[in-house]
């Protein structure tokens, strides 16, 4: 159910971008350039929707069944014309002959009386013949860039609007069959007015983060971040401990595998966790979320929690304080729990997500304080940290230690052109991985 | 799940092994020869050791696996085949306590052992083990499931079924595993057809790496050295599984050399022959669809 003030994922039919926001009466949502407003979608399961003139309609997802089976009797009727004339067939398979379109007898005609002429007028015909061309080639379309707006501005559906592209375009008839699929389902995508709207999870919001900006996420990407959640064994009632560069995402999905159960110990810069979007944008409740119990960096430094003094009473503004005050104990009161899990070592697993903190500076707080058989495990997109913590892994006698990355690449599955994906993002990252172990017998 | 967790801090006894013996997980212990770690389990881990039955899927594929389905406590997830009972532990060890993993075979006697092996690992409160035909009979639950997982050889035959294995009023997630590209065309068609959404076709290779020190030398150097010193000098391999004297001598020749310039290090994927093709996974969305109201 699409409610208001919670996040929702986004995505375009046909588009590769997915967008994680939240639901807001009468604000507006742009994506690839399509416009529109929640406010109809609130109340309705997730779905499929339709944006037009600004407003969200449901529609079924049977839907886009039926647009196929349209373009599929438009295939037909166009084979039935290609076999009525031989010579058509012949023209729309031999593509050198799409630049003349219809025009090309004329352009013969034209040319034929001039044979006969001296070199210098033979240069100029050519140049003629190439404006000629460059001209063909411009009024291929006869649907106007205005046209085209103003019929999305009325809010004519989109396959209306793709099926007077095909009208309109003088080439289409001579194209291949396969030509002409492939730009009917461009035109769909690039003029589609329909929207997933679809609930959080840790699979949507790591792609959306990873295809807008990687960087953001230490270059974290799905495979990897699954794998990260394996080797560290973090499941339900797990107490896992994670530092991280990546906005959240890592204690997200650790938040998310506990399910309400275990401890998410995350350690944090400054006096509050900051800067996490990715977990506000998962709507976790409130039993799943009282698993995340933030920990300030200075406490670890410090080796104590620092209480800070409490006579900073501003008398103007009575309730401020107090508010202030509440929301303060509250925060003390999660680090004591958090802090006391810690220094019991009662830590199963420790992940670190490295961008520029060097991994081993961590460790060498953290270390004394995990048990024995707890699990490490650091993520970098730089080789030289990896080598750098496998060699202080190895010398505290940790086992186990496996170095793994990973190529992941995404196949466009259709008939008659199943292929792997062209070119996609394949920026990403080196796992380590470690068991602590007492050295003694 | 007694044996997997044990909450009187880590103490365990193991009765198979060491009659009264008590120890902490991590700790070592010797036997007949040398030692050996006592460590606690995981899906990972046993992965690992179990006894195979049939092809299994190894970490990364599980892993992906359970994050395109959003597995979760309490989620509920029909899987078909069980195969060795790998995938069978992930899903089974991240939906617990409050979910619930049915899992279909067509082999009774593969069934059967996984079904003693859940139950061993102290998984049998949260899965069923059900020995059925996918493609003919259908999953054994109806408008229940979040996420359906197959890895048969016709999942295009099951989309059908797994469409009525889903909640209807939540939808959910669908992934399949498949060696081939013909089956991946097969399914993607069905897929379609149902009305699943965001059909992705992925490839996931996963590789190993260690660490290796570089031993570079010059050219007049090399034309200096003899074919017997060449020996001490080449490539040394700082990897696990070395046995400890040779760690120590590599311990020495590395500070040896730090002396006389900085230490390179590199990756180098490990073992040198690794897999380069397991499968493809399809993964799909089912929207939430009332069939009662059907607005097309």
């Amino acid at each position: 159910m699409i409610e208001n003030s919670l996040y929702v994922a986004i995505q375009k039919v046909g588009g590769d971008h997915i967008k994680i926001c939240k639901v807001a009466r009468k604000q507006e949502i742009l994506i690839q350039k399509l416009r529109f407003r929640f406010d109809d979608a609130i109340g309705q399961p997730y779905g499929l929707f339709e944006a037009s003139a600004g407003k969200l309609r449901r529609i079924c997802p049977s839907a886009l069944n039926s647009e196929t089976v349209e373009h599929h009797g438009f295939s037909q009727t166009d084979k039935s014309t290609l076999t009525e004339s031989s010579c058509e067939t012949s023209s729309a398979d031999n593509n050198r002959n799409k630049t003349d379109g219809g025009n090309s007898s004329i352009l013969e005609s034209n040319s034929r009386p001039d044979l006969a002429l001296e070199n210098m007028q033979c240069v100029a015909e050519k140049l003629v013949k190439n404006e000629s061309m460059i001209r063909l080639s411009r009024s291929r379309q006869k649907v106007s860039q205005e046209e085209i707006h103003q019929m999305k501005k009325d809010g004519l559906p989109a396959q209306h609007l793709v099926a007077r592209l095909v009208d309109g375009n003088l080439s289409f008839p001579e194209r291949t069959v396969y030509s002409k699929k492939k730009y009917i389902r461009r035109k769909e995508n690039k003029h589609s007015s329909r929207l997933l709207i679809l609930k959080p999870s840790i699979r949507l919001i790591a792609q959306s983060y990873y295809t807008k900006d990687p960087e953001r996420i230490a270059n974290l990407r799905l495979d990897l971040l699954s794998h990260i959640l394996s080797l560290s064994a973090v499941h339900f009632g797990s107490r896992c401990l994670v530092f991280e560069q990546c906005a959240g995402l890592m204690s997200a999905a650790v938040i998310d595998r506990l399910g309400g159960y275990g401890a998410c110990i995350h350690l944090h810069r400054g006096s509050t966790a900051q800067s996490i979007p990715c977990i506000d944008g998962m709507n976790f409740d409130s039993k799943v979320r009282s698993t995340f119990l933030p920990l300030r960096i200075s406490t670890l430094l410090n080796g104590s929690i620092v209480e800070p003094v409490d006579d900073q009473i501003d008398p103007s503004n009575p309730e401020l304080p107090e508010t202030a005050f509440k929301r303060r104990r509250e925060r003390l009161e999660t680090e004591r729990i958090a802090w006391k899990l810690f220094i019991s070592q009662e830590i199963d697993s420790f992940i670190i997500i490295s961008k520029d903190v060097k991994p081993i500076d961590i460790l060498q707080y953290v270390w004394s304080s995990l048990p024995f058989a707890s699990r490490i495990v650091v993520y970098s997109s730089i080789s030289e940290v990896i080598i750098d913590t496998f060699n202080w892994l190895k010398s505290r006698d940790a086992i186990e230690v496996q170095i793994h990355d990973a190529f992941l690449r995404s196949h466009t599955v259709l008939p008659q052109n199943t292929r792997p994906v062209m070119q996609q993002l394949v920026v990403s990252g080196i796992i380590i991985s470690a068991i602590k172990v007492n050295p003694e017998k | 799940m007694h044996k997997w967790r044990c909450r009187i801090k880590y103490f365990k006894k193991c009765d198979n092994c060491y009659n009264n013996i008590y120890f902490r997980y991590g700790s070592r212990i010797s036997a007949t020869a040398g030692y050996i770690y006592a460590l606690r389990p995981s899906a990972d881990l046993w992965t690992r050791t179990l006894l195979r039955q049939t092809q299994i899927l190894y970490s990364p594929d599980c892993s992906l696996i359970l994050t395109l389905l959003d597995v979760r406590p309490g989620a509920i997830i029909c899987e078909s085949g069980t195969g060795s009972g790998s995938l069978s532990h992930f899903l089974a060890l991240a939906l617990a306590p409050d979910g619930h993993l049915y899992t279909h075979d067509i082999d009774e006697v593969r069934i059967k052992k996984v079904e003693s092996e859940l139950r061993v690992h102290g998984l049998g409160a949260v899965t069923t083990c059900i020995h059925r035909d996918v493609t003919e009979d259908g999953f054994f639950v109806e408008n229940a499931c979040d996420g359906v997982f197959l890895d048969i050889p016709s999942p295009w035959l099951t989309v059908s079924h797994a469409k009525k294995a889903f909640n209807r009023s939540r939808g959910g997630n669908f992934v399949s595993f498949s060696p081939c590209i013909e089956q991946v065309q097969k399914l993607c068609d069905a897929l379609k057809r149902e009305a699943f959404i965001q059909i992705e076709t992925m490839e996931l290779l996963p590789r190993k790496l260690k660490v290796m020190n570089i031993s570079e030398t010059t050219l007049k150097e090399f034309s200096l050295m003899t074919a017997a010193e060449k020996k001490p000098k080449t490539m040394v391999n700082s990897g696990s599984g070395e046995r400890k004297r040779k760690i120590d001598e590599d311990t020495a020749e590395a500070m040896q050399r730090e002396e006389q310039l900085p230490q390179k290090r590199t990756l180098l994927p490990s073992p040198p022959s690794q897999p380069t093709h397991t499968g493809y996974l399809t993964c799909a969305k089912l929207l939430p669809f009332f069939d009662e109201t059907s607005d097309t």
